[in-house]
């Protein structure tokens, strides 16, 4: 390791089902969280906590320790949050782990260096001591007990311990490797015992670049296409950490307009931007003779999250969570409005937003539960759902729906696992032999990825013909080809096998095997079908005429004695 | 007797548009926010700069005035007006004639009544601030 990043800015989605608990000692000076009955959380899982103790509360990492204790951090590489009292707490689950961001408030990320300003490497598992000192031309000739890092004449080592020659030392000439000459006037009274030796890296920095625009995978990838926003040079402070936000720079590519002819409409790329880090550490190096700077191998994190042109504030009066606008499963996305009930007026145009996650998928907009609009691929960002209301109608109550894929998808692509079992055969279409082994035998593994749309229904069905008999597994596997959902079935004179499924961040692969002691079977046709999710609440909107009444609570007092009034004149 | 309607949008903190169609009676206001004078010099004209034919001796040579108007509410629900009190912190407010005609305006940052007509009705009345400056000659 030399630096980590160790939180990102990560949004959490959470269940509305309330957890009662109780914080306890770990025995280690830990705070650990226990649930009567069982908590039912992993590691990496999230909840966020609510106590009468600070240090509690808030969104947590959860390190399961057992099935009914989890101890709790503020991100995955971040320590374990100490004990400071027994606590009755609430905690919700984090449902959904989003990169979903609010570009007006801080985006922070956290980076860890374990070579400044503590060389924790060597300082800990590989502690070097000075074993004798002489003067060489006035300075300080030291010899160390074991080799000393690298040493170059300019580079710099540190003496680790407490006392007045603690510090950052040059060596001026290297004489062996555990063998320098110190910019340190020699004195023949210095006590080197209560130090250890370091390498010690001068004008250590961390460098971020910032990266924005649209991925690819986005309809408009071309529009706003990822380009480098902006570098930061970065110093770690004393625990090694450097903590920094980048929305100051991702508010420059979102635009405060209101467009209504920009040409990718409904997807306002105006007010959306995907962002990613690249990080790398630097530092002072020599050759001997000149100083230069050593720039390290770059990191791309894989985290991307989104920015949207929103200020949420946190936890004040009337707002909420910006997750509330994400859609998960069964909770879904709220609208871009604060109005209970919107009202639009007949032939006025009229519009309403809400935060699409998903790439590649066409939504729909039911309104009164038919069909209204359809908008093929939007692509991920704020989609701006705009109409003129007709006459006719008291309301347009809307509610948009993603998915609806019905397609074949091709078999070209599905690769043989290399296992001891039957190879497949691919190609176009996938075949595989089996024939009277001495017992029954099964195939390696068939997989190709796809890219399934987590919270989404799918039923995948594979077309085969078949001569001979066995039993078929349509696998939905992980990116390490675990398996997560599958059906088995006997295969007799051919037909078809499919699997339904929900699909999660975890389904990216279709996979196929097959146990059979005679079978001929090849794959003519792979169709995946998706049913439409609601992926957003349903807002009705108050539709009148333009002479009507925009006030249409029913509780309106109106013939109250003393206090009737006409309503609008 | 309803007055012209006016159909107002503006962006809210969540990063969405809302949209209001206000039909009590406004008031237009004109905001001058800058005047240009001169004052002629009589004596080169002397003395038929100061005669009976002559011009005035002070005179306007631009203004630079901007458009207003006192915005009221019909009648609001309290959703309605803390939905709409928020109109007064958005950076973009616009007056929608269509999707594509539309003119931005600015809400006087003093201007802002929350009436409480009973305990479910409420009103609201702010000035906005047209953008455009009305045209005007210079001398």
């Amino acid at each position: 390791m030399a630096v980590e990043l160790i939180a990102r800015p990560i949004g959490h989605k959470l269940s509305i089902t309330q957890v009662t608990a109780v914080i306890v000692d770990d025995g280690t000076g830990d705070a650990i969280v226990y649930v009567a009955g069982g908590h039912s959380l992993s590691d990496g899982d999230y909840v966020y906590i609510e106590s009468n103790v600070e240090a509690y509360n808030g969104f947590k990492y959860v390190d399961s320790t057992a099935y009914d204790y989890f101890k709790i951090k503020d991100s995955e590489g971040g320590d374990f949050i100490p004990y400071y009292q027994d606590q009755d707490i609430t905690m919700y689950v984090s449902v959904l782990e989003h990169g979903w961001q609010s570009v007006h408030l801080p985006i922070a990320y956290e980076l860890e260096s374990d070579l400044w300003p503590e060389n924790v490497a060597e300082q800990e598992y590989n502690p070097n001591v000075i074993d004798s000192f002489t003067s060489y031309g006035g300075n300080t000739k030291i010899n160390t007990a074991n080799a000393l890092s690298d040493p170059v004449a300019l580079t710099f080592i540190e003496l680790v311990g407490d006392g007045p020659l603690a510090g950052a030392y040059q060596i001026l000439t290297v004489l062996q490797d555990w063998e320098v000459v110190i910019n340190l006037a020699y004195d023949a009274a210095n006590d080197f015992s209560p130090y250890t030796v370091v390498k010690y890296y001068n004008n250590y920095h961390i460098n971020v670049e910032v990266w924005t625009g649209l991925e690819t995978d986005n309809r408009w990838f071309h529009v706003k296409p990822l380009e480098l926003a902006g570098t930061l040079k970065l110093i770690p402070d004393s625990n090694g950490r450097v903590k920094f936000s980048i929305h100051d720079i991702l508010r420059g590519y979102v635009k405060t307009r209101n467009n209504l002819t920009l040409n990718t409409l409904p997807n306002n790329t105006d007010f959306h931007t995907e962002f990613y880090i690249k990080y790398s550490e630097g530092y002072d190096t020599s050759d001997g003779v000149e100083i230069t700077v050593f720039e390290g191998a770059q990191t791309t994190d894989s985290f991307i999250g989104n920015a949207v042109n929103s200020m949420m504030p946190f936890k004040s009066q009337g707002s909420g969570f910006m997750s509330d606008y994400i859609n998960e499963g069964a909770f879904l996305a709220r609208w871009l409005t604060l109005f209970d009930r919107p009202v639009a007026v007949v032939g006025y145009f009229f519009d309403v937003s809400f935060i699409n996650q998903y790439n590649g998928v066409d939504i729909i907009i039911l309104r009164n539960g038919e069909l209204f609009q359809t908008i093929v691929n939007p692509g991920a960002g704020v989609i701006r759902v705009g109409f003129i209301p007709e006459e006719g109608f008291t309301e347009y109550c809307l509610q948009a729906y993603a998915g609806g894929e019905n397609t074949s998808a091709s078999l070209a692509g599905f690769v043989n696992v290399a296992g001891p079992d039957e190879d497949w055969v691919t190609g176009a279409t996938p075949s595989i032999s089996i024939n009277f082994p001495v017992t029954g035998t099964s195939s390696d593994l068939l997989q190709d990825d796809y890219n399934f749309i987590t919270g989404i229904e799918y039923t995948v069905t594979v077309f085969t013909s078949v001569s001979g008999s066995g039993t078929m597994t349509i696998r939905i596997l992980d990116d390490s080809l675990n398996t997560i959902e599958s059906e088995s079935g006997s295969l007799i004179g051919g037909g078809d096998r499919s699997i339904t499924f929900v699909a999660t961040s975890e389904t990216t692969k279709i996979g196929f095997t097959l146990f059979a002691t005679n079978l001929d079977l090849t794959l003519s046709d792979l169709r995946i079908t998706s049913a439409q999710a609601a992926i957003t609440e349903q807002l009705c909107i108050d539709i009148i005429e333009e002479c009507g009444s925009t006030f249409t609570n029913d509780n309106l007092r109106l013939t109250e004695p003393g206090e009737f009034r006409e309503l609008e004149s | 007797m309803r007055a012209d309607p006016l159909y107002l949008t503006f962006l809210n903190y969540l990063g969405g548009f809302e949209y209001f169609f206000f039909t009590a009676e406004k008031e237009i206001q004109v905001n001058v926010s800058e005047v240009g004078q001169t004052r002629q010099n009589i004596f080169p004209g002397w003395p038929n700069s100061y005669g009976e034919t002559a011009d005035t001796i002070n005179k306007s040579t631009f203004r630079i005035s901007n458009k207003g108007m006192i915005v009221r509410t019909q009648l609001l629900t309290a959703n309605q007006r803390d939905v709409l009190s928020l109109i007064k912190s958005s950076p973009v407010v616009q007056i929608v004639y269509s999707r594509t005609n539309r003119r931005t305006v600015i809400v006087d940052s003093d201007s802002f009544k929350v009436y409480d007509e009973s305990e479910t009705t409420f009103a609201l009345q702010f000035t906005i601030i047209y953008t455009d400056e009305i045209p005007s000659q210079r001398v």
